[in-house]
């Protein structure tokens, strides 16, 4: 189980590390003296309608959704593929009846036109 | 247990300098190959054959004005590039970079962590990289970050769903998750490598690797003709340069699962299998380059179809046969 | 043919293939009502006649697609029926005029400046603004009016959409264009375009300088062809003067045009697939376009901007190892092509891409005013070259490039195959080069040899009239074009009889072609719009004069 602490010390160097990066930008002390630059690229126009924050149809949203779905059914799926040759016939038959039904999902979404964009 | 800690902590610390320089050279090799195949010199006056480029960028990067725009949500902003590289080297945590060796009578296991569940620790952790591009890209007030967040969630998490799929074939034959078992599983030599009875699984694990890399023809999150600089437009200097490391991170590690799941790794882990490797890794480093060179990119609603209504069927039936043939 | 009209409008004249006709403005909308066959509209100007008046000027060409109408009417009110309605191209054109004539079009949907920024007071082409009053103004235009209103034309509200500027400072817009699109997702549902970013009042600068002094100045309208514009400006002043330029002379422009048409193709294409994320292919098509500019250069002395052409004839012959050169040129061009295409042409990425983007009906090109291989690509088998033809490209063998969907893929591909056939023909001019000089002998109008300036009191008197009065061309008004790279470039020009022009007007293809792009991109992505873009190849210069 010593992994476990190794995992811990990399997850901690691996943040910490990027944040040193960081301190990088210190070294030059210059600021822009205009306020331009500061300002949101927009193709250089001054005066946009509307900023990010507003409203936008995010088309890909219903993929999200699915994906979660379809994420954690595959996950369920990696103990069985570990364990298939000890579940034998049993395990397969499990297994492809429940790939069966996400097959029937997978066919469904694309009747409903979930994943047509454009 | 304090050799043990030590030990960890010296791999850490060469696997963290080693890939932060190497995505410095990363980009003087991308530079170089293209330049090659484009029928021109590539970077010439930095040092001899412009090596030093890589310095004079890092200078520059190290060296630019901080600058955090109006209207960006600052927290958010700055932490988001450290979450893309952070979770690129928290996946190096789990992939054995080299057959076990013995130095001055120690013997030294060149992985960090050898995690039973190792593969899928490597992918989720590269998953939870999406989280750099998105909060990025929605902390910075700016209309293509904002398009281009939308097209990295949809990307990565569609192909997500590929990658554990193509994956779960060839982890149903080595029955283990350990990148480890899945290396000794192909140690009997080239005609056991995991290609062989597992093309379609290669194939599409590879063109999700490209997918999950956002490389050309999948370059669209960052697409420079279309989103600017995507989510990193607002960015500059090292917060950039962040995102950078870590995409070349990503490239590198990727590289070095394909090559140890599906080309045989390190083999039986003599010196011989060790530069195996290496020459594995580099190759499919130099095939993302390549692809760069040859291909355009498709559109985002196109890669997205080719996601759910090619890549997954293939991948469910790849292991349906799988599965079956096992069984006789 | 033209019996009918020429008894209904007695006093129209003709020149070559151009009828100029002047009515009353109270005819105006009769004529527009039919039209007598004219019924492609190509450019519309004013010209201003101080105290008498402003005069507009139509241009339109015969659907027998030879003849070219110059329709011109006094309007004592400055005021004039829009033809928006019935060509759609009239929108802008009709805008411009507006813009720097402040003639009122009554009826246009949305008249406002075009070209000049829209805190510009006043109207620039008018002769009483004078060249050097500047004026400084710094707020861009939001365009939230125009945008509004092509939003409620669809079925979307204003609160549902997202509004994203491409341009003008985007790596797409190839020069400064800016178009503000209206985005569900990343579909367009609607776009306009602002445009003149690059205006520097080219028509105005003519107005102030002499015949050969313009000629540098039409070298910044399309800057990837520069030796195009230089032709279709002498070759106007040229049939003004009734010149007839030796053969060498004629065939020497065929041959820097049609490679001044493979550059222009290059780049658009190389441009094209860098959008579409190609890299590679900038380089395989850059290179032999370096390699024309070489040859440019040791001709002309100069890469882009050459400002070779003379009325007359040109600045000097052929330099000694110009076959040579340009066989390489050409060599290297065809390698080039190949290459490109071979990386693209089964490549089903592009192909994707590509089929079925920006697609413009046979019947909406003309109307939308498309031009040249835009419009080749649509269908529409119209070429100058082919049509009423100059320089003897009649004798020459070659053959139109037609396309069939007018999507990106067919302007694409047409580039492709243009660059072939003018291929073709400088391979055939080059063999058959005639002998003799390039220029004419005509002391009015081409300076005399050096030697003679500073031997001779004739050439040194010829050399300062010609320097500083210019070349005299007589009283008049004419229109002539020819076939460009990206349309028809056309130049109406009036006279006063003096050695500056009175007007000038270029009609440049990029104008009308970026008029027509708005409406290409509703219903497509972003991505798409970056290559319909690409695939009209607009040239900012020529568009924004």
């Amino acid at each position: 189980m010593e992994f476990y602490l190794s995992l811990g010390v990399i997850i901690v160097t691996a943040v910490l590390v990027p944040f040193l990066f960081h301190l990088s930008s210190k070294l030059n002390s210059n600021k822009s003296k205009t306020q331009n630059i500061q300002n949101v690229y927009e193709c250089g126009i001054s005066t946009p309608i509307k900023d990010s924050d507003e409203t936008f149809n995010v088309k890909y949203y219903l993929v999200a959704i699915i994906f979660v779905l379809f994420d954690v059914e595959v996950l369920f799926m990696f103990p069985w593929g570990v364990n298939v040759r000890t579940l034998s016939w049993f395990g397969i038959a499990e297994m492809f009846t429940f790939m069966g039904i996400l097959v029937a999902g997978l066919i469904y979404i694309y009747n409903t036109k979930a994943l047509k964009w454009g | 247990m304090d050799a043990y800690l030590i030990e960890t902590v010296i791999k850490i610390v060469v696997i963290l300098l080693l890939f932060s320089a190497l995505a410095g050279f990363g980009t003087y090799f991308e530079r170089k190959v293209l330049a090659f195949m484009q029928r021109r010199l590539g970077p010439m006056n930095v040092g001899p054959y412009g090596v030093l480029q890589i310095a004079a960028d890092g200078i520059k990067l190290f060296t630019k004005e901080d600058l955090i725009p109006q209207g960006v949500v600052p927290a958010i902003f700055k932490i988001a590039p450290v979450i893309t590289v952070a979770t690129a080297f928290m996946a190096a945590a789990a992939i054995p970079f080299m057959p076990e060796f013995t130095a001055f009578g120690y013997t030294v296991k060149p992985i960090i962590a050898d995690i039973n569940v190792g593969i899928l620790y490597v992918i989720g952790v590269m998953g939870v990289g999406l989280y750099g591009p998105l909060l990025g890209g929605m902390a910075s007030a700016n209309k293509f970050a904002l398009i281009s967040t939308a097209r990295a969630a949809a990307v990565f998490i569609s192909y997500e769903v590929v990658t554990g799929l193509s994956l779960l074939a060839p982890l149903m034959m080595v029955g283990s998750l350990s990148l480890i078992d899945i290396n000794n599983f192909q140690a009997g030599g080239f005609t056991h490598w995991m290609i062989w009875s597992q093309p379609i699984a290669f194939v599409l694990f590879l063109i999700a690797a490209f997918a999950e890399t956002g490389r050309t023809p999948f370059h669209l999150i960052a697409n420079d003709h279309e989103l600017i600089d995507g989510f990193g437009t607002e960015y500059s200097g090292m917060r950039w340069g962040l995102f950078f490391i870590g995409e070349y991170a990503n490239m590198f590690f990727i590289s070095w699962v394909i090559a140890l799941v599906f080309l045989g790794g390190f083999g039986d882990g003599s010196v011989l299998g060790a530069l195996a490797l290496f020459l594995k890794v580099s190759f499919f480093f130099f095939f993302f380059l390549w692809t760069r060179a040859a291909w355009p990119d498709v559109r985002p609603d196109q890669l997205m179809m080719l996601c759910w209504k090619i890549l997954m069927p293939i991948a469910v039936v790849n292991i349906v046969i799988t599965g079956i043939v096992m069984m006789f | 043919m033209f019996k009918h009209f020429l008894e209904f409008f007695p006093t129209t004249k003709q020149k070559n293939n151009t009828f100029i006709l002047e009515i009353d403005y109270k005819k105006i909308d009769a004529f527009m009502c039919n039209l007598y066959g004219f019924e492609i509209l190509l450019d519309i100007s004013a010209v201003d006649y101080e105290s008498d008046g402003l005069k507009i000027v139509y241009i339109f060409r015969h659907t027998n697609l030879i003849n070219t109408l110059v329709l011109s009417s006094f309007l004592p009110h400055k005021r004039v029926n829009s033809i928006e309605s019935k060509f759609k191209m009239a929108s802008w054109l009709e805008r411009e005029v507006f813009d720097q004539y402040g003639i009122i079009f009554l009826g246009h949907s949305n008249l406002k400046r075009v070209l000049n920024h829209h805190q510009f007071v006043g109207h620039p082409l008018l002769k009483s603004y004078n060249i050097t009053d500047g004026q400084i103004c710094t707020k861009s235009d939001s365009l939230e009016d125009e945008i509004n209103k092509e939003v409620k034309k669809t079925s979307f509200s204003k609160d549902e959409l997202m509004f994203l500027n491409l341009g003008p400072s985007h790596p797409a817009s190839h020069g400064t264009i800016r178009t503000l699109v209206a985005l569900d997702g990343e579909d367009i549902v609607a776009a306009v375009s602002e445009i003149g970013y690059l205006h520097r009042g080219f028509e105005k600068s003519c107005e102030n300088h002499t015949y050969s002094a313009i000629i540098p100045y039409t070298d910044r309208l399309n800057y990837c062809s520069s030796m195009m514009n230089n032709i279709a400006y002498v070759k106007t002043i040229e049939e003004m003067l009734d010149i007839k330029i030796t053969p060498r002379a004629m065939k020497i422009r065929v041959m820097l045009m049609e490679l001044s048409r493979i550059m222009d193709h290059l780049v658009c294409l190389a441009a094209l697939l860098v959008d579409m994320g190609a890299l590679t292919n900038y380089w395989y098509l850059y290179n032999p376009r370096e390699a024309i500019y070489d040859f440019l250069s040791k001709l002309t002395g100069s890469r882009l901007t050459v400002s070779f052409m003379r009325v007359g004839g040109m600045s000097n012959d052929l330099h000694e190892t110009w076959l040579e050169d340009l066989q390489e040129a050409l060599k290297q061009v065809q390698e080039g092509t190949e290459t490109t295409l071979s990386l693209i042409k089964d490549n089903k990425i592009f192909s994707d891409r590509t089929i079925d983007i920006g697609v413009v009906s046979k019947d909406d090109a003309l109307n939308m005013g498309l031009s040249g291989v835009n419009l080749r690509a649509c269908g529409v088998a119209h070429d100058i070259r082919k049509d009423s033809p100059y320089y003897g490209y009649d004798e020459l063998d070659f053959d139109i490039v037609v396309g069939e969907h007018g999507d990106v893929y067919d302007r694409v591909m047409a580039r492709f195959m243009e660059i072939d056939e003018s291929i073709k023909i400088i391979n055939q001019v080059k063999e058959n080069l005639p002998d003799g000089d390039v220029n004419i002998i005509n002391h009015k109008v081409v300076l005399p040899p050096k030697q003679n300036v500073y031997n001779t009191i004739e050439g040194v008197m010829n050399h300062f009239k010609l320097t500083f009065d210019g070349i005299q061309v007589p009283k008049g008004e004419y229109y002539s074009s020819i076939e460009a790279v990206n349309g028809e470039l056309g130049f109406y020009v009036v006279s006063d009889g003096s050695g500056t022009p009175y007007k000038l007007k270029v009609k440049a293809p990029s104008f009308t072609n970026m008029s027509a792009y708005p409406k290409m991109i509703i219903g497509h992505q972003i991505a798409d719009a970056v290559l319909t873009l690409g695939s009209l190849n607009i040239i900012a210069g020529e568009m924004d004069r």
